[in-house]
């Protein structure tokens, strides 16, 4: 035992955390030395009183039920609509139940997505292979970097994506906003859940577009642009303009049903095939 | 385990998630929310849940932090940044306190309490995690290491030095309180 009574080799012995040889030399120590022995009394009280202050807070009651209420399962994550639907009761019985959910936690989210791929656009090639698109590149190439910069510049707007968390009331205001009937896609089977959606206005300034969000594990975001099909926008019907290098991991694939147009972006390539598949199948019927 | 019991054994550790929560949060209702994320998240995880090691509570503690982390990180707001809570630090013991020439154990523990919770309150965050963790918890510093996913000398550095910082407050209400020896 040092002679000088070492504070964190106290702490140790009396947390337990010592070596056998450290607690028979503090043993010894204390017998002779009435000072480390109030030390000793005094890191114990220490404890105790941190237990008695620190350990007193509990649960509110609400916060179990609303932890209750939102934990019953899905039957199958696998079932299209109907489990995006059913997560989405379960997150608003939990808002319901319990404290608010963070609003500027998913509009950052929403900005890390957008402002990865705002880089992109401007850092890298769009489109790589494709030999048979016939969409003018350049045409496309603005019409997303217009999108992108706008959106992840302009708060208020990525606060109006999320606006709406219901399917049901994201697919009714979007269908009334577009003119064009709007679908709430489920992802879930690529493991995506859907997280909110709401009107965009860009672009150009006054046209109508709207986004519907979705998230998955490890915080990866999915973005699925929806505006009405423009004579003007040279999409070829039907075609998935994909490989869309934006930023390092970002993609994004575009193409058109002559109704809407319709973008994914997905933070994480690898999401993208999947994502552009359901959205693609949902979309047509398949 | 089916995932009825799985809730069950979750759910009777929400307390000390709770606690842990309102000291990263700082705020009831920013605590619910994590809480209710916290559990949202196990709960769907809870298949590839083993009970194995600390359990399930330090599992809870862990997503919690990353909950947390992550929204930090994407809120850039919070009591303290993430990189901020790593400014400054480092894994090595601090240069001990100065004996004391007071007699702390002769204080009238039961009135000091509200100083020392306005201490703790006034911990740098990192340290009143670590606190919480081992003054309320029961957790060894290896547990505490591996729900905050920092070194363990971290851990005893911390602990220590939050110990140290309240073992001064302490001292200086007892000369304030004319219980100096000296």
């Amino acid at each position: 035992m040092p002679e000088k009574h070492d504070a964190s080799l106290i702490r140790r012995v009396l947390d337990g955390e010592a070596t056998a040889e450290e607690r028979r030399a503090l043993d010894a120590a204390t017998e002779t030395d009435a000072a480390l022995r109030d030390r000793i009394a005094s890191e114990e009280r220490l404890r105790e009183r941190v237990h008695a202050i620190m350990g007193s807070a509990a649960a509110p009651a609400s916060l179990h039920d609303a932890i209750r209420a939102g934990s019953a399962p899905a039957a199958n994550e696998s079932l299209s609509f109907s489990a995006a639907q059913e997560e989405q009761r379960q997150r608003q019985a939990l808002r319901q139940g319990g404290p608010r959910l963070n609003l500027l936690a998913l509009a950052a989210s929403i900005a890390i997505i957008l402002g990865a791929v705002g880089i992109g656009i401007f850092g890298t090639p769009l489109f790589t292979g494709s030999s048979d698109v016939v969409t003018p590149i350049a045409d496309i190439k603005s019409y997303i970097a217009n999108e992108h910069v706008r959106c992840a510049s302009d708060g208020d707007v990525l606060k109006q994506k999320a606006k709406y968390r219901d399917p049901v009331v994201v697919e009714r205001e979007l269908t009334l906003l577009l003119g064009e009937p709007v679908r709430v896609i489920d992802l879930s089977s690529a493991g995506f859940r859907f997280i909110g959606g709401g009107p965009c206005h860009v672009p150009p300034a006054g046209s109508p577009s709207g986004h519907l969000l979705y998230q998955a594990g490890n915080g990866r975001m999915a973005s699925v642009f929806v505006e009405p099909y423009q004579d003007g926008v040279a999409i070829q019907p039907g075609r998935v303009v994909t490989d869309v290098k934006v930023g390092l991991s970002g993609a994004s694939a575009i193409w058109t049903d002559e109704s809407l147009i319709y973008m994914v972006v997905v933070c994480n390539s690898t999401d993208l095939d999947a994502v552009t598949r359901l959205t693609q199948n949902a979309v047509f019927n398949r | 385990m089916d995932r009825a019991q799985f809730e069950q054994l979750a759910l009777e550790h929400i307390d000390a998630v709770y606690r842990m929560a309102m000291q990263l949060a700082r705020h009831p209702d920013e605590a619910g929310d994590l809480v209710q994320e916290t559990y949202l998240k196990a709960l769907k995880a809870a298949d590839g849940f083993e009970e194995k090691g600390a359990g399930i509570r330090a599992w809870l503690f862990k997503i919690l932090h990353n909950v947390f982390y992550s929204r930090t990180r994407r809120q850039k707001r919070g009591p303290m940044s993430v990189e901020g809570f790593h400014e400054g630090d480092d894994s090595a013991i601090p240069p001990d306190e100065p004996e004391p020439a007071w007699d702390l154990a002769s204080l009238d523990w039961e009135h000091v309490d509200e100083r020392l919770k306005k201490a703790i309150e006034e911990l740098r965050p990192e340290y009143r995690t670590v606190l919480l963790l081992w003054g309320v918890e029961g957790m060894k510093y290896r547990e505490i290491a591996d729900v905050q996913e920092i070194p363990i000398g971290t851990v005893m550095s911390r602990l220590h030095r939050a110990r140290g910082l309240l073992m001064s407050q302490l001292s200086e209400l007892a000369e304030e309180t004319g219980l100096n020896r000296s």
